[in-house]
């Protein structure tokens, strides 16, 4: 799939929590949570970037994740996102 | 963990060290005024020492007390104190400590690869004008271009250019009667013939004297007026890529030669003609957040690996994937002043390959014209990533245009490519 394609049918909400539960396997997580109080670092957003790249085609910029600190709101950007 | 001056990349490996399930501790040196004194972070710490400099002893029985694991280095300034640590605390995981200075000292560092049997640049370890020319004689460099560092610079700092015929020793004397962006006096200085080719980086993560590549970069910089070269932006290439078998060669045999056997280092390399030649091995980190876009561009980094060394895990690959083109582009200005117009760099966000923009300035700021990669980071980047490289390229070519109306007259990037000349 190339960057930026659309992929409607897919649920943004379920493909970040299975991003997140893999990056804090110790814990649990859900759509409220922080990332940063989850133990996020840049490092660790950077593997957001590339896995909703990867999974959704969607771009997301660590300005996002920053800005955006749970699934729920990080969610909503992506989706707002061509 | 003990992470010896946690600053630049070194800010990154506390929050890793942690969520591997290690206690960080933070090592400073007292009174050290570093340059990116923002990116420290203690907060991210359970412990703080500060190290005023005296004998290694206190320090070394408080760290004892803590048991580390490992001491490794956050940044430039924290080399040699955390090579000295982990030789007496964790003596397992330390570089071969009969070669400390040659992993710190450019000139000592130069000897040490040449006597291993590696081609290096022609150079001369001096602290005296009338002596650095004496060598240029004796090795038949009159006329030629030169280069004169401090001997422990970092981050291009207090790096110049002598052009053939001019006189290297009032740049010699300028040099030993300055200070480095550390506030030390420069003592010594390296003299160089001045070689031209393409520079690389190669960023490692060594373990038990294996050591595996985590990505090889291509920096393109330009000249200014006075000093050799800034950084204008960089490319993560493929590790296949063409002559890069080589330079990891070269890079491999430099590491060994300087006793490497753990952490990290960020060697970088001039290819000439004659094949690659050592500019420097920095046995640390690269700074910058480099880490950050290493990842993005290979899904992995010299941080991760080290924490997946220590908690145990030994399959590490040797090499790595490239999974999106990735450029950084530093910005820079060519002319201090006060800032203005920084809102229109926001355009770039909106580039498809752009997954970064850090702009640590704002209108009105009063910035130096730009002479290291110090000031540079003091402004900022952006890092582009795309898995078609023909997407960044446009993207870059965009970025230039964006930031040409940005910031101070002349834009807010030294990218000099407005007439066209394509990204080396």
């Amino acid at each position: 799939m190339s960057d930026d394609e659309s992929t409607s049918t897919v649920d943004t909400t379920a493909v970040l929590l299975g991003i997140w539960q893999q990056l804090f396997r110790d814990q649990q997580v859900g759509p409220e949570d922080d990332f940063f109080d989850l133990g996020g670092h840049s490092l660790l957003a950077t593997r957001v970037i590339s896995q909703v790249r990867a999974a959704l085609g969607k771009r997301v910029m660590f300005k996002d994740i920053t800005e955006c600190r749970t699934i729920a709101l990080l969610s909503a950007r992506i989706d707002e996102k061509r | 963990m003990v992470v010896v001056e946690p600053y630049s990349s070194g800010n990154m490996l506390a929050p890793a060290f942690r969520q591997a399930g290690f206690s960080p501790c933070a090592v400073t040196l007292a009174g050290n005024p570093a340059p990116n004194l923002a990116t420290l972070r203690l907060s991210d710490f359970d412990e703080h020492l500060t190290y005023d400099g005296g004998g290694l002893g206190p320090l070394a029985d408080r760290l004892r007390a803590l048991d580390p694991v490992a001491i490794v280095p956050g940044t430039h300034t924290g080399v040699t104190l955390a090579d000295e640590l982990a030789a007496v605390l964790t003596p397992k995981l330390a570089n071969a400590p009969d070669l400390g200075s040659a992993r710190y000292h450019k000139g000592d560092m130069i000897a040490a690869v040449a006597a291993a049997g590696l081609p290096t640049i022609r150079s001369r370890c001096t602290s005296d004008a009338g002596d650095a020319l004496s060598w240029i004689t004796r090795e038949g460099l009159s006329g030629r271009d030169l280069v004169v560092k401090p001997v422990d610079s970092a981050g291009t700092d207090s790096v110049r250019f002598v052009p053939g015929g001019q006189d290297p020793r009032a740049v010699v004397t300028e040099l030993l009667g300055s200070a480095n962006r550390y506030g030390s006096r420069i003592s010594e200085v390296l003299v160089q013939e001045h070689v031209t080719g393409v520079e690389y980086a190669v960023d490692t993560f060594s373990y038990e004297g294996r050591h595996t590549v985590n990505d090889i970069v291509r920096y393109h910089k330009v000249s200014s007026r006075r000093h050799l070269a800034l950084y204008a932006s960089m490319e993560i290439l493929a590790m296949d890529a063409p002559g890069n078998d080589t330079i990891i060669d070269y890079v491999k045999g430099a590491l060994d030669a300087l006793g490497i056997t753990f952490g990290a280092a960020h060697t970088e390399v001039m290819v000439t003609e004659a094949g690659p030649l050592l500019i420097e091995v920095n046995a640390r980190l690269s700074g910058g957040g480099h880490p950050w876009t290493c990842e993005l561009a290979t899904g992995d980094n010299s941080i991760d690996r080290m924490v997946r060394y220590l908690a145990g895990d030994r399959n590490i690959s040797d090499g790595y994937p490239l999974q999106l083109t990735t450029r950084a582009i530093f910005f820079g200005v060519r002319s201090a002043g006060v800032l203005s117009g920084l809102s229109r760099l926001d355009a770039i966000m909106d580039l498809p390959s752009c997954c970064n923009l850090q702009v640590n300035v704002q209108d009105g700021d009063y910035v130096p014209e730009t002479a290291d990669l110090f000031d540079a980071q003091r402004l900022g980047m952006a890092v582009l990533a795309h898995s078609e490289p023909a997407q960044v390229a446009a993207d870059h070519r965009e970025v230039r245009r964006i930031a040409a109306g940005a910031g101070r007259p002349g834009g807010f990037t030294i990218d000099p490519n407005h007439g066209g000349m394509e990204w080396r």
